[in-house]
């Protein structure tokens, strides 16, 4: 196809390729033909800035703006649509491997990481386009030799000006293909970007089997190029950026965790054993050890809230450290969820319409009264106008299992850790509580608090997972005073027939500001054990404390009226309270036992 | 450099194929030797000449002799035998550049290492005075030098030297930045 055929030509042609494309990588890849954009209105829709083309790895699409392909490039249909499809099936190709490269590379480019998207985008170019030009013969080489023959157009396009880091990128290709140096490396190639794309094709050959593992070295080698690049040459390179929002749209589940070598800082490969080996002699080298001090990142199992943000928004998602904090914290919870202990009560025999109660949003859609929800008014407003029918029942002989309602009490004074930023141990243990309640099909009211007015609340007993975390994971970093007047609000208001529920303050020794004066001047150990006896669930303190519960002043008389003290300090007492936790009974005398 | 010589695929592909006997520390590598002169139309080996292939104790010498094993199986190839070319091959098994070569990588990676295989094709054709065929002179010499396992074992230590120096830079880097890190989170 020539350069004048018209982009409606180019559109039609491509499509026509897209079938063998797909089978460049196997005779079963079923993908979605890519979306062509001829106008710079279409590619705004699309989301496609920067390069000509992108993936999205959350609905699997292609996207290619055929305005701004070249036209020297339009002679290479199967070479472009095989490489951005080769991002689907090779690399990344998913969600969540698209994360743990991000993270492995961000890792090794300290004080840089700002360009791990790109590294990592260029790091899967290499292994999409090795593959497709040594096993698939395809003219990827030529792709790359069309654009650096083509003359600069002293924009960022032109090739000239690159800088360092472009030249040893395209240094490797020549590497990599046995193309004579120059062919597409311009600038001047000094021994030391030879050397590092030398090791740079021997890491795409090793690792291409497992890319992953490879990542970090990538990163490694990359680095001093990244640290001495002048502002500006990335422009260079923007064009090919065809993976960098790739996480767009989705999530990738089970990123809180650190898996393998991932944690760790990885060597570059003129030091790694592994790459440099046969090129030290025959006998090699003794494998170098790690250098104390290269580790770096997550030091456990998991990732802090804060890296695990970057990372998140190096895939190209949009949140924020509150957002992303809620997911940190179901994620974590998820595994730990704990049987959420109930009561026995008798079962109806027959069940009696009793009225309406409001629906809340994260509760089950069917349960929707849609009569006498349109009767409260004539827009529908989830959590506001929507009811549902409430079923009372008669004694019976069979025993019912209720799950016992939960209400939370999360300290988040300047004695607490920002849960957004470093995990918190205590956020965590609510989570997994509330998580475990709303499981079991109890309602909870988290209460987030700090110093005097500084609190905030669900909207009562909600089933809203969402809301319950926002509430969690929130931060105020203020003075000490627990919401005594929340507490006695909530059950100096709650009807009778409201079932029990269970009170669950987390907190350190700041929460023996629960027994001062309450606004009305009334002790606040009287409110809150009038508060514990109306609940009826009884009542637990998760404390964050080092110093043994019988010297913090207050937990004496605490325990005297009825509640549980737990001491937490790191995982292992966390899970310690869970398991206590979970094995609280709440029968009351007649009922009939576990 | 002058006659155009087979594709190196040919070559590589040959290695690949290497039977196991010739790196089998059995092999008796002067008997190989004198054949392989024998097909290039050389007379055979004196007792001089075949004293320098004489089975030696140290691993190094045992490596070359491993390396010259599979240069001569390589060199039997017929895209390669030419009457007349006898000589070449001799000076080039048991030249420096084999030496050289056989300092640097252990002889059963010239079969089972991609570039160690091309390397060894391009330069027995080079020792030969031919040109891969579809290459100019230019670029065999380029490709050459970028295969060379001595300027490649040269340029990856400069690398490695300059590597050691940059990363106790980046780790007083590291460690500023985690501090700075740890300090935004305690200010917040």
């Amino acid at each position: 196809m020539g350069a004048t055929a018209t982009l409606e030509e180019v559109r039609e042609a491509w499509t026509a390729r897209w079938p063998e494309a797909l089978a460049l990588w196997s005779p079963f890849t079923r993908l979605r033909p890519p979306r062509f954009c001829l106008t710079e209105e279409e590619e705004g829709a699309e989301g496609l800035t920067g390069s000509f083309a992108m993936i999205r790895l959350a609905d699997q699409r292609v996207v290619i703006s055929l305005r701004q392909v070249s036209p020297d490039l339009v002679g290479f249909p199967l070479e472009i649509l095989g490489h951005e499809i080769g991002h689907h099936i090779l690399c990344p190709a998913d969600l969540a491997d698209n994360a743990r490269m991000l993270a492995r590379i961000r890792l090794n480019l300290p004080t840089v990481e700002g360009h791990a998207p790109m590294v990592a985008n260029l790091y899967a170019d290499l292994l999409i386009n090795d593959r497709l030009q040594r096993a698939r013969g395809l003219d990827m080489a030529g792709v790359y030799a069309t654009l650096a023959d083509a003359p600069a157009t002293g924009d960022a396009d032109g090739e000239e000006g690159a800088g360092r880091f472009w030249a040893f990128y395209m240094r490797l290709y020549e590497v990599l293909w046995s193309l004579p140096r120059g062919r597409i490396a311009r600038g001047e190639l000094d021994e030391r970007l030879l050397g590092d794309a030398l090791l740079g094709a021997r890491l795409v050959r090793s690792f291409a089997g497992r890319w992953l593992e490879g990542a970090g070295r990538f990163g490694a080698l990359c680095l001093p190029y990244l640290l001495e690049e002048t502002p500006g040459a990335e422009g260079a390179w923007t064009v090919w950026q065809d993976a960098l929002g790739a996480g767009a749209g989705g999530f990738p589940d089970g990123l809180t965790g650190v898996e393998g070598s991932e944690g760790r800082r990885a060597l570059h490969p003129s030091l790694d054993p592994e790459l440099n080996g046969d090129l030290t002699g025959p006998a090699g080298e003794a494998p170098a050890e790690p250098e104390a001090g290269t580790q770096g990142g997550s030091r456990g199992q998991y990732r802090e809230p804060f890296e695990y943000g970057e990372i998140l928004r190096a895939s190209g998602l949009d949140l924020s450290d509150h957002e992303v904090a809620v997911r940190y914290y179901r994620e974590r919870a998820a595994g730990q969820l704990i049987p959420f202990p109930s009561r026995r009560s008798p079962v109806a025999l027959d069940p009696l319409p009793e009225g309406t109660e409001p629906w809340d949003a994260g509760e089950e859609l069917s349960e929707i009264d849609w009569v006498e929800t349109a009767l409260q008014g004539p827009v529908v407003i989830p959590g506001v106008t929507t009811v549902r029918r409430v079923w009372g029942t008669s004694p019976g002989a069979e025993p019912e299992r209720v799950p016992v309602d939960l209400d939370l009490y999360v300290d988040s004074s300047g004695s607490m850790p920002n849960p957004q930023v470093t995990v918190s141990y205590l956020a965590l243990a609510g989570a997994i509580v509330a998580l475990s309640a709303l499981r079991a099909g109890a309602r909870v009211q988290a209460t987030l608090w700090s110093g005097a007015l500084e609190f905030t609340s669900t909207r009562g007993f909600v089933r809203d997972e969402g809301a319950v975390l926002k509430v969690l994971t929130g931060f105020f970093g203020g003075g000490t005073a627990f919401p005594i007047h929340v507490l006695r609000d909530t059950y100096g208001s709650r009807p009778p027939s409201a079932g029990p529920a269970h009170v669950l303050v987390v907190s350190d020794d700041g929460v023996n500001t629960m027994f001062e004066l309450d606004e009305a001047g009334r002790p606040g150990r009287e409110v809150a054990r009038k508060a514990l006896r109306e609940a009826g669930g009884g009542g637990t303190m998760v404390l964050n404390l080092w110093a043994p519960v019988d010297k913090v002043p207050g937990l004496h008389e605490a325990a005297e009226d009825g509640w549980e003290i737990f001491p937490v300090r790191d995982w292992a007492d966390l899970v310690a309270f869970a398991r206590a936790f979970s094995r609280r009974r709440y029968e009351e005398p007649g009922m009939v036992g576990r | 450099m002058t006659a155009a010589g087979p594709p190196v695929e040919v070559l590589t592909r040959r290695l690949l194929e290497t039977p196991g006997e010739f790196l089998a520390p059995t092999t008796v590598v002067p008997a190989l030797v004198a054949d392989l002169l024998a097909l290039h139309g050389a007379v055979s080996l004196d007792q001089a000449a075949g004293a320098l292939l004489r089975p030696l104790e140290s691993p190094e010498a045992r490596n070359w002799l491993g390396c010259v094993a599979v240069s001569s199986w390589l060199l039997a190839d017929p895209t390669l035998v030419a009457p007349g070319s006898g000589e070449r091959a001799w000076v080039f098994l048991t030249g420096d550049d084999l030496r050289e070569l056989a300092s640097l990588v252990p002889a059963p990676a010239l079969v089972s290492e991609p570039d160690r295989r091309e390397e060894l094709a391009r330069r027995a054709l080079a020792a030969l005075e031919l040109v891969p065929a579809g290459e100019t002179e230019a670029e065999a010499a380029d490709r050459l030098t970028t295969l060379d396992s001595s300027e490649r074992a040269r340029v990856v230590a400069a690398t490695r030297e300059a590597e050691v120096r940059a990363e106790a830079v980046r780790e007083a880097m590291h460690a500023k930045a985690a501090a700075e890190a740890a300090a935004k989170a305690s200010r917040e």
